[in-house]
């Protein structure tokens, strides 16, 4: 389960000497503000926004890898800053980035060097990276990944989430780059992983038919605010789409200087 | 057991890593069979009559600056290899993935650097097998317990610098100017070619603020001439005191560089 509350982030200048790494200045940034969301187990929640709404914001401080600047969050219970170790154990994040793999090394090599930091022992690791690969069916996985189409190492990546078997899998946009078929299968895929196994699945994503297609409930991100959260069951893919574009038509004032911010 | 799997499992990745670059582990072996004939060819150059300064350490040169540059190869790479590993881990792209990962950073700032410190081991050994079997080295005297105890607190001291570093680079994205100053610096004033005994007045004071100036004088007294913990007391206590200061403190620095990455959301930059 995950739930946040009031959960806000601010991205700001960093202060002198740390300003020294990059840009002098750069005017503070609200990717969220006062979110408050709640993901019951077994459940399937889209994230549906357009680029820069906040998405990967929220997976991230879900996935302790960004502090929040205001309110909070918990998944299964555990706080996101004061029990991170706790969440890390609980999460696992498939991001889009196709940069984290080691492309020197196989997909199973990679697997099984993420199964150890997970905990498993050698023959356990190996054995888990066989699992996983046979659960996102991802062939040649013993070609180096730096050969591997966007496809695979999407697949790659969501099979690296199952590999310490996590009750809750933060998927960020699982299907991007990827063909309607290969595109099909993936989201057929984490649909059995939430039905068989009752994994909560938080999945940002700005395609508003996978949204429609796999979410038990759909919450529409702009600007860093959860304007509608609905049932793509109870409105249909159509109905998911009308309110969506209404919401785009709000004035996106996420680019705007946040008042009394310095 | 969690951790030594974790650690294992960097190990095996380093390895699997630098087996597809097998000619930078042959250039390493290479470099060490060069430069060990070099220093001995330059050690038959200095007498121990004409250098009295080697007179505390046995007085053949060569068994001095082939420990030196042993132990010296040995500590840098202890001190280089976390800010190396974040650097690169930066660059390839899977820093973000590692911290997402129920590692503690103590796990991780060890697995990064163990496969750099076991290769840089492995040249010491060579270096020092070389001097043994090629050259002649005499270390019929060596105290073990003492070689033992100046080197884990010499790597721990080194280790610190070295988590100083990364630090540095988590919070800059930039290679860090910390363990190229530093060793430098030890190079220069710490006794690594020559006594510290043979700089002029006020280096010879600023060699003393130098971690490795200690650690290479109880280390070739303890090699070479066979010196006791006791008599190396004051050696050994320095550098538990660098230890005891900077750990804790590059610990805590480290620890901030985290947090601060991930308040500022740069814990994925480049």
């Amino acid at each position: 389960m995950i739930e946040t509350w009031n959960l806000g982030k601010t991205f700001r200048s960093p202060p002198w000497p740390l300003s020294l790494a990059g840009r002098r200045s750069v005017r503070p940034v609200r990717a969220l503000v006062g979110l408050s969301l709640r993901v019951e187990r077994g459940e399937i929640f889209g994230l549906l926004g357009p680029n820069g709404a906040g998405k990967t914001t929220l997976l991230k401080v879900l996935a302790t890898l960004l502090l929040p600047s205001e309110g909070g969050a918990r998944v299964q219970g555990a706080d996101v800053v004061r029990e991170a170790a706790a969440v890390r154990r609980l999460v696992a994040l498939a991001t889009g980035d196709e940069r984290a793999f080691y492309w020197r090394l196989s997909g199973r090599e990679n697997l099984e060097f993420f199964a150890g930091l997970r905990g498993f022992a050698r023959h356990a690791a190996r054995r888990r990276a066989e699992a996983v690969l046979g659960i996102v069916d991802l062939l040649h996985a013993d070609e180096v990944v730096g050969r591997y189409s966007t496809g695979m190492r999407q697949r790659l990546s969501i099979a690296r989430a199952l590999l310490a078997d996590p009750p809750v899998l933060l998927l960020d946009e699982p299907t991007r780059s990827l063909d309607p078929v290969a595109a099909g299968r993936v989201q057929a895929m984490i649909k059995r992983l939430s039905e068989a196994e009752q994994r909560t699945v938080l999945i940002a994503t700005h395609q508003l038919g996978e949204a429609a297609a796999i979410c038990h409930r759909i919450g529409i991100l702009v600007a860093g605010t959860l304007r509608d959260v609905m049932a793509p069951g109870a409105v249909g893919e159509v109905g998911v789409r009308q309110r969506y574009h209404t919401l785009l038509e709000v004035q996106d004032d996420r680019h705007q200087p946040v008042a009394g911010l310095p | 057991m969690t951790a030594i799997n974790q650690l294992r499992a960097f190990l095996k990745r380093d390895y699997l890593l630098a087996s597809y670059s097998r000619l930078a582990f042959a250039w390493q072996v290479f470099t060490v069979v060069l430069v060990a004939p070099t220093l001995y060819y330059l050690g038959r150059l200095i007498r121990p009559a004409a250098s009295p300064h080697l007179v505390p350490y046995g007085g053949d040169y060569f068994a001095f600056v082939i420990l030196g540059v042993a132990l010296f190869g040995l500590l840098a790479a202890v001190m280089g290899a976390a800010a190396a590993a974040v650097r690169q881990e930066q660059m390839i792209g899977t820093l973000e993935v590692l911290m997402s990962s129920p590692v503690s950073l103590p796990t991780l700032a060890v697995g990064f650097s163990l496969w750099n410190i076991l290769l840089a081991a492995g040249q010491t050994v060579l270096y020092l097998l070389l001097g043994v079997v090629v050259f002649g080295i005499d270390l019929a005297r060596v105290n073990f317990v003492s070689v033992a105890v100046v080197l884990v607190l010499g790597m721990a001291t080194f280790a610190a610098m070295g988590i100083f570093a990364a630090a540095f680079v988590l919070l800059y994205k930039h290679a860090d100017p910390i363990t190229s100053m530093f060793a430098g610096l030890s190079a220069l004033l710490g006794g690594v070619f020559y006594p510290p005994s043979v700089l002029p007045p006020v280096l010879r004071m600023l060699a003393e603020f130098i971690p490795l100036t200690h650690a290479l004088r109880a280390i070739r007294l303890a090699v070479l001439e066979g010196y006791g913990l006791g008599a190396l007391r004051r050696e050994v206590l320095i550098l538990l005191l660098f230890s005891a200061v900077l750990l804790p403190l590059a610990a805590s620095l480290f620890r901030w560089a985290v947090q601060y990455t991930k308040q500022s959301g740069t814990l994925g930059a480049y």
